[in-house]
């Protein structure tokens, strides 16, 4: 039977967080200690005036325990990165945050977790809209095999947002402007998007979640796929976004987390070890498992 | 003091904490830290000599100290080269952050405390030219009650260093007070030489000169000993007056 991407992650997930595990088992007594019984998160997990507030956060895969009461808010115009060794449920808490985990057989999802104050896990509410209003780019850049033009069009398209040819037009032009794009691309609209370089075609899937107006933009190593100048690139243009957008960045480059994050979040065995000002976690982490993994004395 | 260099440069990568993933970090962050506690025991070698040279206006030993003060300039630029790889190759973050910075810092420190050794040894070399009498010559000797605890600050801050010993930091932060009222205390010995006879007054100025370096030096040793602690807790106290200190 072939397996959907998303099942192939999940696996993954599970064979690393074996090892993890293990790691605990064999390794440092110490991390056991911390880990044990009733863990509680070092530093403010709340922020004033938020945009997304989680409490309690549970995630289950099938009987895997992924999340445990993590509790976190991710505040109005702030970049949140969230780090962590392979298999910590960084990803997982990542996509609770647009009910992505949803489309996962056998994965529940526990808590409360709200966008301005709205509960998404609601059962009347649609998640079609949800996930427009907060968008998703992934660790690979995955544009549909389609033109330039219609890879932004698409969205603005299927939620109505356009009215006019000229109106759509605007909305292009100014999603791939905010993506730092439009420059390379104007004058080639009309070609495939899967025709351009790698660190293009993620800055034009950052476009295609901007082009349908979202108010949070969930990243799930939007780099790891990409060379230096064009990750470099693509912090740029985090920098330049988080003045109107609000996002939270999963990433296993903690120099990146550092340079594009207000606020770092550090998971561990699917634990919320830490959360604080990004350059306090990177100076004077409070947490061992913090400062062990960032120090990489991590094992 | 006995100099084991070459034990402190074997031991380097024995910094008591857990090993790095990436032992070439370990590696590069002992070298760096030889390094420094090397220019410290040179320094504070540097340092007695000085003393001793002031105390007895013995030129060979004032001479050995601006000579060996070289070898300080050499370390001093080993160590920027050994602290730009760190940042550059490996980006030390946290503690370690904490640990490099400091031991940058402690660089500057040491570099500036063997400069005030040679200010010392030059005094005792032109004293020397000017053939002082054994009369004049007491005037000088009370630098051995400044010399003392300054070297001994020195010594304790750079094993401070060795063993990242917060206990150790903050008795030398502390102590640091003690110094300057030994300084004030032989300022005013010194006042009572010039009443004696206002011919002393050449001597007199020298020795103030003289006695203030051991005190800077002092003074330097306790900045090392405050960085220690920033390095160890990550609390920057390098400002925080003495009460506070002995408190937290």
């Amino acid at each position: 039977m072939a397996l959907t991407g998303e099942e192939k992650d999940m696996n993954a997930e599970t064979v690393a967080t074996a090892e993890d595990v293990h790691r605990k088992d064999t390794g440092a007594a110490r991390y056991s200690k911390a880990l044990d019984g009733d863990f509680e998160t070092v530093g403010n997990v709340r922020v004033a005036g938020p945009r997304m507030s989680c409490s309690d956060v549970n995630v289950y895969y099938g009987d895997k325990h992924a999340i445990k009461d993590c509790s976190l808010d991710i505040g109005k115009n702030q970049v949140i990165a969230m780090i962590g060794p392979s298999g910590c449920g960084k990803s997982t808490f990542l996509r609770c945050l647009n009910r992505m985990n949803d489309t996962i057989d056998g994965c529940r999802v526990t808590g409360d977790i709200r966008l301005d104050d709205q509960d998404i896990y609601d059962k009347r509410l649609d998640v079609v809209p949800l996930r427009a209003q907060v968008g998703m780019v992934f660790q690979k850049p995955n544009p549909f095999p389609k033109s330039i033009f219609d890879n932004i069009a698409y969205g603005p398209r299927i939620h109505g947002l356009a009215s006019s040819r000229a109106e759509l037009d605007g909305i292009v032009e100014q999603s791939l402007m905010k993506a730092g794009l439009w420059e390379e691309v104007k004058d080639r609209l009309d070609q495939p998007g899967t025709g351009l370089s790698g660190g293009q075609q993620q800055r034009l899937c950052i476009a295609r979640t901007i082009a349908v107006e979202p108010e949070v933009i969930l990243m799930d190593e939007p780099c790891s796929a990409l060379d230096p100048i064009a990750t470099a690139k693509v912090e740029e243009l985090i920098d330049e976004l988080h003045e109107n957008y609000t996002i939270a960045i999963v990433t296993h480059s903690m120099q990146q987390a550092a340079r594009v994050s207000q606020r770092t979040a550090y998971f561990h065995l699917g634990n919320l070890v830490e959360v604080g000002d990004t350059t306090q976690i990177f100076t004077n982490p409070q947490h061992k498992l913090t400062e062990d993994y960032i120090t990489g004395r991590f094992g | 003091m006995p100099l084991d260099v070459d034990r402190e440069r074997d031991s380097s990568a024995g910094r008591a904490v857990d090993r790095h993933i990436l032992s070439r970090f370990d590696g590069d962050l002992g070298h760096f830290r030889a390094i420094v506690l090397e220019m410290g025991h040179r320094v504070e070698s540097q340092v007695a000599l000085a003393g001793e040279a002031l105390a007895a206006c013995d030129v060979i030993r004032a001479r050995r100290v601006i000579h060996e003060h070289r070898q300080v300039r050499d370390l001093d630029m080993e160590a920027l080269e050994a602290n730009a790889r760190l940042y550059a190759i490996h980006q030390p973050v946290a503690r370690d952050l904490r640990f490099v910075l400091t031991l940058s810092r402690a660089v500057y420190d040491l570099e500036r405390i063997g400069g005030e050794a040679v200010r010392v040894a030059d005094i005792a070399e032109r004293l020397y030219e000017y053939q002082p009498s054994v009369r004049e010559c007491v005037i000088f000797e009370d630098v051995r009650r400044i010399a003392a605890p300054a070297v001994s600050l020195l010594g304790r801050s750079i094993k401070a260093i060795a063993d990242e010993n917060v206990q150790l930091a903050v008795e030398v932060a502390l102590e640091g007070k003690d110094l300057n009222d030994l300084f004030e205390g032989s300022i005013r010995r010194l006042a009572t030489y010039l009443m004696e006879d206002p011919r002393n007054i050449r001597w007199v100025i020298d020795a103030t000169l003289g006695f203030k370096a051991m005190e800077r030096i002092g003074d330097h040793a306790c900045s090392i000993a405050r960085t220690i602690i920033y390095s160890v807790i990550g609390k920057d106290v390098r400002h925080a007056n003495t009460a506070n200190l002995a408190g937290g």
